[in-house]
């Protein structure tokens, strides 16, 4: 494949907490969320962070969860059969074939944002590879309400892969080009990932500027997942994870046509879902141990 | 042996009952809608059956079809054209919904059954609407007795009237059963027992009725204690979303479905005239969604939630069912009002897309339940 092909392709990436020490730790969890276009894994001690890594899905699921929670625990010196309780979350949840519990997306990621960005938030969105949830929880990170959006994938990361191929600019950079029009222009009108991408294609063939298609894209984005907040109601504070959290085209206005600002993060929000697995497998092992 | 399989072994050999059924030189009428008066059929000697889907594909009919029609219909007309009816003497349809009223043309142009029949039903329900159905009851029967040669007299539709009335009754203290906590009978179950009695002979199914009324009560094998779930919805011809449900741990416990309740509920009430009677049990029934007012509709599926202790309730409608999703929002706000959680779900006839309806359906329990108890 051609170099110029290659725009959706995201980054890899792992972290380990320099200043931990997982070998004093006395629960050692891990999350494993694997998405439809990314897969994350979470390695907590006592519940705190520690490793994580995000790479993106294979077509194998069992293979991706294996290669995910090798990469994480890369350099730490900590093997998989070391890890107390493992929970997988996401669309492969199933084909995690170390877990010892499955617990869906919406649960892991309102308890996730609950740990990455504290007590107060009430509306969860996750707009992830393939789907996105609007979640109302309580001050304990328990669902109240949840919202999915059908199978299409037009208002979700993987169409923000296809047009990133399809205008040509990495996907990292799409969401400040769309930003730098002065106004934006009518939204694309489909609802369809291929149809939108066909209709972007139109836009850009009657001399529309990159910057000015991947407004109109992002504008119908921003549009169709603020449909689904309102189905379930906002209610501050208010915070989205998932992948497309990093691309501020959606985020600036999504903030502009709901009139209310997501909470920064103060950690990568990509990981609340493995990162809510890997609390709920704390609690699950705690259970397990009879401590709760 | 399971108490109920006899009822799931009657589904799966549902085609085998109308083949040996015709050997016998007798009819087989298809029906499509629960306003067709079925007793009229039974007692002109035929086997109604209702015409279910084909959940393996669509191809057939697409071709006929626009890409927005509801894929209930979808794939019963799949079936139809693929011969899975090769033995339906008949089809009988209703205007009960905009696609069934259009997919009639289809059933009658396009598939080789021999006889295809269409019953205008009243979207209200006045004295002359009653009068009007009445008049189409009688055309029903006059249509029948010419096609197939057999007189309906007022005295055999009595007959027929007292054994469809028992087999109501011993459905509806089937459903009984599940009211107690763990239910006796679990949903598919129940699903398996409802279907199961449109594609045999009542008498026949009467007796399975009874015998498991006998001795459901020692059975070995009851359901698990779960959640008490109610399912909203309109057709639903086989057991597969309920047994995604069941195994998440939650117990169907009742339901609004037309191949559910809305099936048997109400007896049919005998005076003078027992055709009279069929029509007035037919428009006065618990209301389809199509029908005029929704709050009727609504007011059984809320005394169901109540009278079978439901802790929550899953609507379950095909994707473009004007009717049904018009009144899902206001049934969403009768349960909100009763306390009840409530998950709204759309799917395909095929369910496709069912690792995300499952997600849907597990996530509303963890909500319900916690994750960890």
């Amino acid at each position: 494949m051609s170099q110029d092909t290659q725009f959706w392709k995201w980054p890899e990436y792992r972290h380990t907490e320099p200043e931990k020490d997982w070998t004093t730790a006395s629960i050692i969890t891990a999350g494993i969320d694997i998405g439809s276009v990314g897969s994350k894994v979470a390695i907590m001690l006592d519940g705190e962070l520690y490793a994580y890594s995000v790479i993106r899905t294979g077509g194998v699921s069992e293979a991706t969860s294996v290669k995910a929670t090798e990469w994480a625990l890369k350099e730490t010196g900590l093997q998989k059969e070391k890890i107390h309780y493992v929970v997988g979350t996401g669309y492969g949840r199933v084909n995690v074939p170390f877990a010892d519990r499955t617990i869906t997306e919406i649960a892991c990621h309102a308890r996730g944002a609950h740990y990455v960005y504290g007590p107060a938030v009430r509306t969860v969105l996750d707009v992830g590879g393939q789907d996105c949830k609007a979640i109302r929880c309580d001050e304990k990170g328990k669902v109240l309400s949840f919202l999915m959006n059908d199978k299409c994938a037009a208002g979700t990361g993987r169409g923000l892969e296809v047009f990133a191929d399809l205008i040509g600019i990495p996907i990292q950079n799409l969401g400040e080009v769309s930003l730098q029009v002065e106004k934006d222009p009518p939204p694309v009108s489909n609802t369809c990932v291929v149809f939108a991408k066909a209709e972007s294609l139109a836009l850009l063939r009657q001399g529309w500027s990159k910057e000015k298609v991947a407004a109109a894209y992002h504008a119908a984005m921003a549009d169709r997942i603020a449909d689904l907040l309102a189905r379930v109601g906002i209610e501050k504070e208010f915070v989205i994870t998932g992948g497309v959290s990093k691309n501020d085209g959606i985020v600036e206005r999504l903030t502009r046509i709901l009139k209310i600002q997501p909470l920064a993060p103060n950690m990568d929000p990509i990981l609340a879902g493995a990162i809510g697995a890997a609390l709920f497998a704390k609690a699950l092992q705690e259970k397990r141990l009879g401590l709760r | 042996m399971n108490a109920t399989n006899s009822f799931k072994d009657l589904l799966s050999k549902r085609d085998e009952v109308a083949e040996r059924w015709k050997r016998k030189g007798r009819p087989v009428v298809g029906w499509a809608c629960s306003y067709v008066p079925e007793e009229v059929i039974y007692a002109s000697e035929a086997l109604p059956v209702m015409v279910f889907g084909d959940v393996k594909d669509t191809t057939l009919a697409d071709v006929f079809l626009p890409v927005n029609s509801c894929s209930f219909s979808r794939s019963c007309l799949n079936s139809a054209l693929k011969g899975n009816y090769r033995y339906l003497d008949g089809y009988v349809t209703s205007n009960s919904c905009d696609n069934r009223n259009k997919i009639f043309d289809m059933w009658k142009y396009h598939t080789e059954i021999p006889h295809v029949y269409f019953i205008n039903t009243p979207r209200t329900r006045f004295d002359d609407s009653y009068d009007f159905f009445y008049e189409e009851t009688v055309r029903f029967r006059t249509f029948l007795e010419e096609t197939f040669g057999q007189a309906i007299s007022d005295d055999g539709l009595r007959d027929v009237i007292a054994t469809y009335n028992e087999n109501r009754n011993c459905l509806r203290e089937v459903y009984a059963l599940r009211r107690q906590k763990p239910p006796l009978i679990s949903g598919v179950e129940a699903l398996e027992i409802v279907l199961s009695s449109m594609v045999v002979r009542k008498e026949v199914h009467n007796k399975l009725l009874k015998g498991l009324l006998s001795n459901v009560s020692d059975r070995s094998d009851p359901p698990q204690e779960g959640l008490r779930l109610l399912i909203s919805g309109s057709v639903m011809d086989d057991t597969r979303l309920l047994k995604v449900i069941e195994d998440l741990g939650c117990n169907v416990v009742a339901d609004d479905l037309c191949t559910g309740s809305r099936y048997f509920w109400e007896d049919v009430e005998l005076d003078a005239d027992p055709l009279r009677a069929i029509a007035k049990r037919y428009l006065g029934k618990v209301p389809s969604s199509f029908m005029m007012d929704q709050k009727a509709g609504l007011k059984h599926t809320m005394d169901m939630a109540k009278e079978f202790h439901v802790e929550a309730a899953i609507i379950v409608d095909l994707k473009f069912c004007d009717n049904h999703l018009f009144d899902a929002i206001a049934l969403t706000d009768e349960f909100k009002a009763a306390g009840l959680p409530v998950l709204h779900l759309e799917c395909e006839h095929s369910l496709g897309g069912l690792l995300q309806l499952r997600t849907r359906i597990e996530a509303f329990i963890e909500m319900m339940r916690g994750v960890v108890q």
